[in-house]
C-alpha cells in the first residue's frame, strides 16, 4: 500500500489553490435568490475616460474592474492598484448604489474590502491574477493568489453579481501550504481610517470590545451579521452576513472591521473556505443595511423581520428642522430605558430620520423594542413599539431644540469666520458632553458629526447671517478669523427650547483684521486634510470654507495617499483670490516592512509630505505614487517620477516623533528607535541612525533629503517638545531643515486650521501670479517662523547687515539678536525663551503692552548681542521661541527625548506621573536612574473644561507658543555650518 | 562467561525487554519517516510527546502534545512484525496575533517490518508504515501518509551496537480540495550503549531533506533506556542543530511491555 500511496504522491487534483490556469471558485451563497425588473448583471474594465463614479473618496480608475446589475456599481481594483493596507490590487474600492430611475448615485462609502488569513502583514492576501466571466446569468470577477510574501499560502475569491442581487456573493477559499498548522483568521477587513465610518453588530450594537494588537482574542465578537455605516450623506451601508455558517466573528475599531470565519488552526494540507454576502444598501443609517442582513437571514436560516415605519415629531416646532442636531434613532429590545453603560442592553439598527421625519427599518420578529431618539448626541426622545407582525408603526416625539441666530462681521462686512460654542457653566456643561454615537471625540455641545459636513462638534463656519441649532442651556460664543484678527464673544447667552411663533435671538458678533504681519509675509498651513483622505468626511465645500474663515493665504492639500486640488470648490467659491492651494500629498505608510535588523518589529516609515504633485484625475492615487513598502529615499524617487520637481520641490517630515496608530509609527524618528544621545553617524551611531541619512537600494535619494521638518503639529501643543527635540538633534548634528507649523487639520472638529501655522517671509502674493517655485525656495530656506498666535520677528543686525533666519545661510557670530514680538490681544505673550545649541540660556517676560501704531496689538522689543549668545572658534545656532510657559517635562528613559509631562498635575514631573495600567507594579529606575516605562506626554488634553481664556477656547488644547528658524552661526569661520561641536 | 559473550554475539537483536535501534521522539504524527527498530519483537506500549516551537522574528509558538497507545507483534516464521498504532490525544496550540489550539484524537498507523538479512551480528530489515487520516480538527481534508525504509543495526561490541537507515515518506490529503503531496528522505544512524541489562543510552544523528526545505533538519537524539523483567521506559529527546525546521525541541517519553 505504501508504494501505491508513493505513486500517488506525484499527482495534484488542481484547483484555484493550486494555481490552475482555467479554474473555476465554486459559486457562493448559491440560495439567496433576490427579485426584480429586467436586471442584467455585466463584467467591464474602466478606459480611459471611463470613470463613472466621482466624489473624494473614489479611487476607480482605468483598467479596474466593473460588476454591475442595475441595483450595485462594484469596482475591484486591478492587480497594479493596491490601495492602504493591501498589497496588490484585486480588491473591492468603490461601491454605489443605483436609484430606482437607473441612475447611478454618488453614494460610494467604501475606502478598501480586502481578504485577510490573518493580522501579520504577510497574511494579506496579494492577488496574482485576476479575470472576469459570466456564469450563467451572473457576473464573476475571480482573483487567485497567495499570502504577501509567502507563496505556499494559497487564497483565492470569487466576486460574483446576480442579475438582482444587492451585493456580491464572494467565497474566499485559503491553502495552508506550509508544513506546519497555521492560525488563520480568513476574513474580509474593511479599512475605515478613523473618523469615517462606525461598524454595528446586532446586540452589541455601536459599541464594541476594545483591544490591541496583543490583545486580539479580546475583540472577537461573533454575530449574524455586521453593517458599517457611513453617518453622511451621499453615503451607502456595507452589510455583511455569512452564508455557509450561522454567525460571523471579527473585530471592530475606529480604523478597521475585520469579519470572516471564526479563527481556527489548519492543519498543512488543509484548507478552508467562506462564503458570505456583502450587501450595499443606499443611505447614511444602519439600517440601510441592517435591513439587507435580516432579507439575507430570512433566505438563509429562516429568521423573519418586522418593518416598522415611522415618524419623529417636534410639538411646539413650527419650522422643524428634522436634521438638526443630526437626530437618529437607535433601537432596542425591550422596553428599557437605554444606558450606554448596561452591557445586557441590546442595541438592534439605528436610523436616521429624513427631511420630513420619516424612517423606516426592520427587526427581528418578537417581542417589544424601545426607540430612542437622540439629538446632539443627547437622549432626546422615547417610544416602545410591539414586533410581534409583519409591520409596525412608530412615532417618537422629540422636544424642539434651541436656535440663534449668529451674524458675524470682519471688517464691518459678512464674511468667512469660525465660531466655537462652549456651555457657559459646569450644569450645561455636564448637560451637553457626549459623543456622536458613542464615537470619536467628545464634544460640548455635539451640533453634529465631529468630523463630517459642518456644523462640527462645538463648530461651525459662517458667512453671513447663520441660524444654529443647539441644546437648551447657557452658552458663549467665539467667533474667530484666524490668530492675526480679533475674536469676539457672546458670553451666557441662554438658549432655551424654541417656541412657537418666536425668532431665534440673533447674536451679533464682529471681528476686525489686525496689522501684525509686515507686507511680504504670507500665512501657510502644510498640513491640511479633506474628505479626500481615509479619516476625514467633511465635504469639500465645507473644507474650503473653512480655510477661508482661517484668513490662511496659502494652504497645501496633503490627503493621504491621494492627490486632490479642490479646484471645483475653490472655483465655486471664488475662493482663488484670497487662497493659494498648493496641491501636495501625505504619503502615510500602511503595510509593515523589516526596517531594523536589531528590533522584532516591522514598521512603516513615518508620514511625508510632498508638494507639488500634479493630480491625474483618473490615476489610481490621482497622481500620487504607490507610498508602501519603501524607505523615504525610494518615496521621493517615486515623488520625482510621478511629476515632483526635484529643484523647486518641498519634501516635509511630518510629526517626527510620535505613538503608534494600529502598530504603525506616525514618526519616522520613532520607527528608527532613534537615541537623541547618540551620534547620527559614526561607529557609535545606532542601526536607525545610519539608515535615517543612508540611500536605499535603486534610489536616487537618500533618507535624508528632505527640506523641512513639522516642529509645531497640531493644535494641542502636547508633542511640540519630542517634535522640537528631533529638529534639535539634528541641527547640533549639522543636519538644519527647515521647522514648519502646522495644523494637520482634518476636518471643523480636531484641530483647527491656522493653528498653528506658518508665516513665510517671500515677496509672492496670492493669486494669479503667485509664484511657487519663489514661495517654495522661501520655505526650503526657512525664511520663516511657527505660530500659534504670537509674531516673532527676528534678525541679527550686523553693522548694514541684517540677517534673517535661514538655513542655508551661516552669519558671522557678531552683530545683535533684534526680536519684535506682536500679538493679538487676546494671544497672551508672557514669556520669551533663547536657545543657543538646544540649550536654554535665557528665559523672560517680555512685557507685552498695547501697541499705539497698531490697534488690538500688543507688542514688545528686545535685543541682545550675540557676542553674549554665542563664542567664537566654534559653530552654534540660535531660535527665540514666545508665548506662554512650555508645559513641565522629563524625559524619563533617557534617550534625549521629553517622554512624560504633569500628569498627576501637581505642577512638577516625578516619576509618579508615569501611568501605569491599573495592578501593574510602579517602575523602578535602572542604575541609570533611566525607566522603561514612561510617559503619556500629551500636553493639556482637558479641552471639555470651561476654557480658561479667551485664547483656550480658540485654541482648545494650545498654549501661546511661536518659533523663529535657526540663525547658524559661522563660529569656526571657516563659512559654512557644520553643527555644534560637543 | 564465554558462553555470555557468545549468547550476546549470537545476533544483533536479542531479548532484551529493551527497547533497540533508533528513539522514538519524531517530528510527524505517527513517527512518519524515522528510522525504526530493524528487531522483530512483540510488544505493547504507552507513551506521551510534546515539540516546541519558538520564532519569536515570524511571531510563531506551537506546542504540540499527544499521547500513544501502541503494540506490536512478532511472525519470526516469517521474520515479520506488524505494528498498529494511535494517538488518543493529540494537543495542537499555535501561538500568534491570535493563538489558536485544537485537540482530540490524533493519527493512527500500521506498518510492518521485514528482515530480510541476519547474519551473527547484524540484521537489515524493509520497514513500512501507512499513517491512516484519522486525526481530528481538520477542515476540509486530512494527510493520507506513508513511508518505505531500509534500517538496520549492527552489535559492534558485546555492550555497544550501532544503528541506521534511510526512509522515503511522504503524504497527500485526501478529501476536498488539492492534494498538496509532498514527499521527503530521511537518514539516521545512531549507538546505543547498554552496559547492562537493564539501562542504556542511546544518541541518534536524524536528518531529513525535502519535507520543507532542501534540509529539513539535521538533529541530535540523546536518549536513555531502562527496564526490568518484561518492562521497559524509554526517554528520547530530539535538539535540530541546523535545517528550516523551526522546532525547538521534541520529546518522547514510552513505557511498553514485551511478551515474546
Amino acid at each position: 500500500m505504501s508504494i501505491l500511496l508513493f505513486a500517488l504522491m506525484g499527482c495534484d487534483t488542481g484547483g484555484c489553490l493550486t494555481g490552475e490556469e482555467g479554474c473555476r471558485v465554486e459559486p457562493a451563497c448559491t440560495s439567496l435568490a433576490f427579485e426584480c425588473s429586467g436586471g442584467v448583471a455585466t463584467f467591464s474594465r474602466v478606459q480611459p475616460g471611463g470613470v463613472e463614479l466621482f466624489g473624494n473618496t473614489i479611487v476607480q480608475s482605468p483598467g479596474d474592474w466593473v460588476l454591475q446589475n442595475g441595483q450595485v456599481y462594484v469596482v475591484i481594483s486591478d492587480l497594479d492598484h493596491p490601495h492602504f493596507i493591501a498589497p496588490t490590487g484585486g480588491n473591492l474600492v468603490d461601491v454605489a448604489t443605483f436609484a430606482p430611475d437607473g441612475t447611478l448615485r454618488q453614494d460610494d462609502s467604501l475606502r478598501n474590502l480586502y481578504q485577510v488569513g490573518g493580522l501579520l502583514p504577510t497574511e494579506a492576501a496579494n492577488w496574482q491574477r485576476i479575470e472576469a466571466f459570466m456564469d450563467g446569468e451572473n457576473a464573476v470577477v475571480q482573483v487567485v493568489g497567495t499570502y504577501d510574501d509567502d507563496p505556499d499560502v494559497a487564497l483565492a475569491t470569487r466576486y460574483e453579481l446576480g442579475p438582482c442581487d444587492p451585493g456580491l456573493r464572494i467565497r474566499t477559499e485559503l491553502l495552508n501550504g506550509h508544513h506546519e498548522p497555521e492560525s488563520v483568521f480568513l476574513a474580509d477587513g474593511l479599512y475605515i481610517g478613523g473618523r469615517e465610518s462606525i461598524g454595528f453588530t446586532p446586540g452589541l450594537g455601536l459599541t464594541h470590545p476594545s483591544f490591541g494588537l496583543s490583545t486580539l482574542l479580546d475583540g472577537i465578537v461573533d454575530v449574524p451579521w455586521m453593517v458599517s455605516g457611513a453617518h453622511e450623506e451621499p453615503g451607502s451601508a456595507h452589510a455583511l452576513v455569512a452564508c455557509d455558517q450561522e454567525s460571523i466573528s471579527g473585530i471592530l475599531s475606529e480604523e478597521i472591521i475585520a469579519f470572516g470565519a471564526e479563527p481556527r488552526l489548519l492543519q498543512p494540507g488543509d484548507f478552508i473556505s467562506h462564503e458570505r454576502f456583502f450587501g450595499v444598501a443606499h443611505g447614511s443609517s444602519i439600517a440601510a443595511g441592517a435591513d439587507l442582513a435580516l432579507e439575507v437571514r430570512r433566505q438563509l436560516f429562516g429568521e423573519a423581520y418586522t418593518t416598522v415605519t415611522g415618524t419623529v415629531t417636534t410639538p411646539g416646532d413650527d419650522a422643524p428642522d428634522f436634521r438638526a442636531g443630526r437626530p437618529h434613532v437607535v433601537v432596542w429590545k425591550g422596553d428599557i430605558t437605554p444606558d450606554p453603560e448596561d452591557p445586557s442592553q441590546e442595541a438592534w439598527t439605528h436610523v436616521e430620520p429624513g427631511p420630513d421625519g420619516a424612517f423606516s427599518f426592520r427587526v427581528p420578529t418578537g417581542g417589544t423594542y424601545t426607540a430612542q431618539v437622540e439629538r446632539f448626541g443627547l437622549p432626546w426622545g422615547r417610544a416602545t413599539f410591539d414586533a410581534s407582525g409583519d409591520a409596525a408603526t412608530l412615532t417618537v416625539p422629540m422636544e424642539p431644540p434651541g436656535r440663534v441666530t449668529l451674524d458675524v462681521t470682519v471688517d464691518g462686512e459678512a464674511d468667512y469666520a469660525l465660531v466655537v460654542v462652549y456651555p457657559a457653566d459646569e450644569a450645561t456643561l455636564a448637560a451637553t458632553q457626549t459623543k456622536y454615537l458613542g464615537h470619536f471625540e467628545t464634544c460640548a455641545p455635539m451640533l453634529g458629526h465631529p468630523f463630517g459636513a459642518a456644523p462640527s462638534c462645538n463648530r461651525v463656519v459662517v458667512n453671513g447671517p447663520t441660524t444654529l441649532s443647539l441644546p437648551p442651556g447657557t452658552y458663549d460664543f467665539f467667533a474667530a478669523a484666524g490668530p492675526f484678527a480679533s475674536i469676539d464673544v457672546a458670553r451666557g447667552v441662554s438658549v432655551g427650547a424654541v417656541e412657537p411663533g418666536t425668532s431665534p435671538q440673533d447674536l451679533p458678533l464682529a471681528l476686525e483684521s489686525l496689522p501684525i504681519l509686515d507686507p511680504g509675509m504670507l500665512t501657510a498651513d502644510f498640513h491640511v486634510h479633506g474628505s479626500a483622505s481615509f479619516d476625514s468626511s467633511i465635504p469639500d465645500g465645507d473644507r474650503v470654507r473653512a480655510f477661508l474663515a482661517s484668513r490662511l493665504d496659502v494652504i497645501a492639500a496633503t490627503d493621504h495617499d491621494k492627490v486632490h486640488d479642490y479646484a471645483e470648490t475653490l472655483a465655486a467659491l471664488d475662493a482663488g483670490r484670497r487662497l493659494q492651494v498648493l496641491v501636495g500629498l501625505e504619503t502615510t505608510g500602511h503595510i509593515l516592512q523589516p526596517l531594523l535588523d536589531s528590533s522584532l518589529f516591522p514598521k512603516v516609515v513615518g508620514h511625508w509630505i510632498v508638494w507639488p504633485l500634479p493630480m491625474d484625475p483618473e490615476g489610481p492615487w490621482r497622481g500620487a505614487p504607490w507610498d508602501e513598502k519603501a524607505q523615504p529615499g525610494m518615496l521621493f524617487t517615486r515623488f520625482e517620477d510621478q511629476g515632483w520637481p526635484r529643484e523647486t520641490g518641498v519634501i516635509q517630515l511630518n510629526h517626527p516623533w510620535g505613538g503608534l496608530q494600529f502598530g504603525r509609527d506616525f514618526g519616522w524618528a520613532t520607527a528608527l528607535e532613534m537615541d537623541l544621545t547618540k551620534p547620527l553617524d559614526g561607529p557609535d551611531a545606532p542601526e536607525g541612525h545610519r539608515l535615517f541619512s543612508s540611500t536605499p537600494m535603486g534610489s536616487r535619494f537618500a533618507n535624508s533629503d528632505y527640506h523641512v521638518q513639522e516642529v509645531m503639529n497640531g493644535t494641542n501643543n502636547g508633542q511640540f517638545l519630542q517634535y522640537r527635540a528631533v529638529w534639535h538633534y539634528l541641527l547640533n548634528q549639522g543636519v538644519p531643515h527647515g521647522g514648519t507649523a502646522n495644523s494637520d487639520s482634518h476636518t471643523l472638529g480636531g484641530n483647527v486650521l491656522g493653528f498653528p501655522l506658518n508665516v513665510v517671509t517671500t515677496d509672492q502674493a496670492v493669486g494669479t501670479g503667485f509664484q511657487q517655485a519663489t514661495f517654495n525656495a522661501s520655505v526650503k530656506r526657512g525664511e520663516m517662523f511657527g505660530t500659534n498666535g504670537p509674531v516673532v520677528l527676528a534678525r541679527v543686525v550686523d553693522g548694514d547687515v541684517a540677517h534673517r533666519p535661514r538655513v542655508d545661510v551661516a552669519i558671522p557670530p557678531t552683530g545683535t539678536l533684534e526680536v519684535e514680538l506682536r500679538a493679538a490681544s487676546w494671544v497672551p505673550v508672557t514669556e520669551v525663551r533663547i536657545y543657543v545649541d538646544g540649550e536654554l540660556v535665557e528665559t523672560f517676560d517680555p512685557g507685552m503692552a498695547d501697541d499705539a501704531a497698531r490697534p488690538g496689538v500688543r507688542s514688545a522689543t528686545f535685543s541682545r548681542p550675540m557676542a553674549s549668545l554665542v563664542s567664537s572658534g566654534s559653530d552654534h545656532w540660535v531660535v527665540v521661541e514666545a508665548g506662554g510657559p512650555l508645559l513641565p517635562f522629563a524625559d524619563f528613559d533617557c534617550d534625549g527625548i521629553p517622554d512624560t509631562d504633569d500628569n498627576d498635575g501637581d505642577g512638577v514631573v516625578t516619576p509618579a506621573d508615569i501611568e501605569v495600567d491599573e495592578g501593574d507594579p510602579r517602575p523602578e529606575p535602572d542604575d541609570d536612574g533611566c525607566f522603561e516605562t514612561t510617559g503619556p506626554l500629551d500636553g493639556i488634553i482637558d479641552t471639555l473644561a470651561l476654557p480658561a481664556d479667551d485664547f483656550a477656547a480658540v485654541v482648545p488644547g494650545g498654549y501661546p507658543l511661536s518659533f523663529t528658524n535657526p540663525f547658524l552661526v559661522d563660529g569656526d569661520g571657516n563659512g559654512t555650518f557644520e553643527g555644534v561641536a560637543r | 562467561m564465554i558462553a555470555l559473550v557468545s549468547a550476546a554475539l549470537a545476533g544483533a537483536c536479542t531479548d532484551t525487554p529493551l527497547p533497540q535501534g533508533p528513539l522514538t521522539a519524531a517530528l510527524q504524527p505517527g513517527d512518519l519517516g524515522r528510522a525504526r527498530t530493524a528487531c522483530l519483537r512483540s510488544e505493547v506500549g504507552l507513551g506521551g510527546g510534546a515539540a516546541l516551537v519558538i520564532d519569536t522574528a515570524d511571531f510563531y509558538g506551537r506546542i504540540q502534545l499527544m499521547g500513544t497507545v501502541d503494540g506490536r507483534i512478532a511472525l519470526p516464521d516469517v521474520n515479520l512484525s506488524i505494528d498498529l498504532g494511535v494517538e488518543p490525544y493529540r494537543s495542537d496550540s499555535v501561538i500568534a496575533p491570535i493563538s489558536v489550539g485544537a485537540a482530540g484524537l490524533g493519527a493512527s498507523w500500521v506498518g510492518a517490518t521485514w528482515q530480510f538479512e541476519e547474519a551473527d551480528r547484524s540484521v537489515l530489515a524493509l520497514t513500512s508504515r501507512v499513517v491512516l487520516p484519522t486525526a481530528s480538527g481538520a477542515q476540509n481534508a486530512r494527510p493520507l501518509a506513508a513511508d518505505i525504509g531500509l534500517v538496520g543495526q549492527y552489535q559492534w561490541t558485546e555492550k555497544t551496537s550501532v544503528h541506521g537507515g534511510l526512509t522515503l515518506y511522504g503524504n497527500r490529503m485526501v478529501g476536498p480540495g488539492p492534494a498538496v503531496p509532498r514527499t521527503a528522505m530521511s537518514g539516521l544512524v545512531g549507538l546505543a550503549f547498554q552496559p547492562t541489562g537493564g539501562f542504556a543510552l542511546v544518541l541518534d544523528v536524524p536528518m531529513s531533506v525535502a519535507w520543507s526545505a532542501p534540509v529539513d533538519y539535521l538533529a541530535l537524539s540523546p536518549g536513555v533506556r531502562v527496564g526490568t523483567g518484561p518492562w521497559a521506559l524509554e526517554l528520547g529527546v530530539m535538539k535540530p542543530l541546523a535545517g528550516g525546521d523551526r522546532t525547538l525541541l521534541a520529546a518522547d517519553l514510552r513505557t511498553s511491555i514485551r511478551f515474546d
